[in-house]
């Protein structure tokens, strides 16, 4: 799959706003609708960047919940198929794990 | 863009990393015209990977004067300035003894802190649980330095690009510099992996690791290791402390920010040694994420059943002695340079932004950077075995 690159030089256009912007798509860190489409028009072009910018999908739920309306959102933005943009860099645990656990797989004797 | 067009501009920064974007935004203010050009996405390297400490307490002096300017002038400046919050805070920081030995170590710093305008305080075991009763009984002293400070690294990386680009800047994406072309020995063009071409009369090259390709291109030569650091997120949980903390033999640093969450991270030391191009950036390594979740368990033994919800890892442009370079490069009149951070350069990359535009725009420097010039590393006395210096 080629993602799709885009030309930051070239104007998107002006945010303006919709009725539902203050519905919240991630849970975990209640960012909205309105909060992810500004920031496509603050030059947030990829998941990875909306991720960093607002916290959208970097709470307890890593975006597991959210990533898909996300990547909706932001692909209606810039006009594109939401297949064209590339998930978030995936970050390990798949799921929250507790700091002992993961402490106790070095292996080490007591 | 056809082959034969060539993209003009008045200054050309390769890599949009915190210092790059730094350095556009202070150059875009200025009124300049500014090309950034992206191998990869905007932002997209240690910049966004790093625990976005600044630790005066453990920079060699010939950063400190960068460090001060930083802390004094140039991340509140952005804390106003950028239109995201960049969470800059001045923490203050502890970093923590396990021995009297290393207690004793800590204190060969207290005059050059003090030449520089730096408040460190030292304190015994007890005095530190005193202010943070969370730390671990293992500790035997710490040394509390009040220059110390955080800002986030995702959101001040962002923010400067989204500030910078609103001011006119031009970034380019997947346009991979692969080398620098001179005019009758000036920089004046930069030729990317697709064959485009870029023209400017003042280039900067500050693109981490890539820096050592670029400069190679024009004869010119950093000597810098890859290391593999690693770092991870916790849960947010309730206010432990503001400060940031570092182990004093630097196994550990971490902050809990002001989400709650703990983000900590260290060099496994066996980084250094990874295979390249097998991916472990982007992965769990087996080994080292769960040798630093120990120091954090270790450090804050209530924590143990914290969560871990994300965790990463990223190269770090190593130098000789740790310490990064930027310079005008004297060889090459309009080529300028910032690299070999030596995974400790988040937190002075707003100042170093701020002195590469003051050199470009021949302004009076804001800090001393005389003892960062790369051409410092140079090959030991083969008669004597001694280090040379210039």
């Amino acid at each position: 799959m080629e993602y799709k690159v885009f030309d930051r030089t070239k104007p998107i256009g002006e945010f303006t706003a919709q009725p539902d912007d203050d519905l919240i798509i991630c849970r975990c860190e209640e960012i909205t609708k309105g909060e992810i489409r500004k920031a496509v028009y603050d030059g947030m072009y990829t998941i990875n960047e909306i991720k960093r910018y607002l916290r959208a999908g970097m709470g307890l739920c890593q975006g597991l919940t959210c990533g898909r309306n996300v990547k909706d959102i932001v692909a209606r933005e810039l006009g594109i198929s939401p297949a064209e943009l590339e998930e978030a860099t995936p970050r390990p645990p798949a799921r929250p794990v507790t700091a002992k656990v993961y402490a106790d797989c070095r292996g080490e004797e007591d | 863009m056809s082959s034969k067009e060539v993209r003009k501009s008045d200054i050309i920064i390769i890599g949009s990393g915190a210092v790059g974007n730094a350095a556009a935004y202070f150059l875009s203010s200025a009124g300049r015209s500014v090309t950034v050009l992206e191998k990869d996405t905007v932002g997209n390297g240690s910049s966004v990977r790093n625990g976005g400490q600044n630790k005066m307490n453990t920079r060699g002096e010939p950063e400190l004067s960068l460090g001060m300017y930083g802390v004094t002038e140039i991340w509140p400046r952005l804390q106003k300035e950028l239109d995201v919050d960049i969470e800059f805070r001045k923490t203050g920081g502890y970093r923590n003894a396990l021995t009297d030995d290393e207690m004793e170590n800590m204190q060969k710093f207290w005059p050059i802190a003090k030449k520089y305008g730096m408040h460190i305080e030292y304190m015994d075991g007890t005095e530190l649980r005193k202010r943070v009763p969370q730390f671990s009984e293992r500790i035997a002293g710490a040394a509390h330095c009040e220059e110390d400070t955080w800002s986030n690294p995702l959101k001040t990386t962002l923010g400067l690009y989204s500030k910078a680009r609103a001011l006119g800047a031009k970034y380019y994406d997947h346009e991979k510099a692969v080398s620098i072309e001179t005019v009758k020995g000036r920089a004046k063009r930069v030729v990317t992996e697709c064959g485009h071409i870029y023209e400017a009369d003042k280039i900067c090259i500050t693109a981490c690791f890539g820096s050592r390709a670029l400069l190679n291109s024009v004869s010119l030569d950093v000597p810098f290791t890859h290391a593999l650091c690693e770092i991870f997120v916790t849960e947010p949980v309730p206010r432990i402390l503001d400060e940031i903390f570092i182990g004093s033999k630097g196994g550990y640093y971490g902050t809990q920010t002001i989400h709650g969450s703990i983000v900590m991270g260290g060099g496994s030391r066996i980084g250094a040694f990874q295979r390249e191009g097998n991916h472990v950036e982007f992965t769990l390594t087996p080994d080292n994420v769960p040798s630093g979740i120990k120091g954090l368990t270790d450090l804050f033994p209530s924590l143990e059943n914290i969560k871990i919800v994300r965790s990463w890892s990223g190269w770090h442009d190593r130098t000789p002695d740790d310490m990064c370079c930027i310079e005008a490069i004297d060889e090459i009149p309009g080529l300028y340079a910032a690299c070999g951070f030596s995974g400790h350069g988040f937190g002075i990359s707003a100042p170093v932004g701020k002195v590469l535009s003051e050199l470009m725009l021949e302004q009076p420097l804001g800090a001393d950077i005389s003892k960062l010039k790369f051409n410092r590393f140079m090959p030991i006395d083969a008669f004597t075995g001694d280090d040379r210096k210039r």
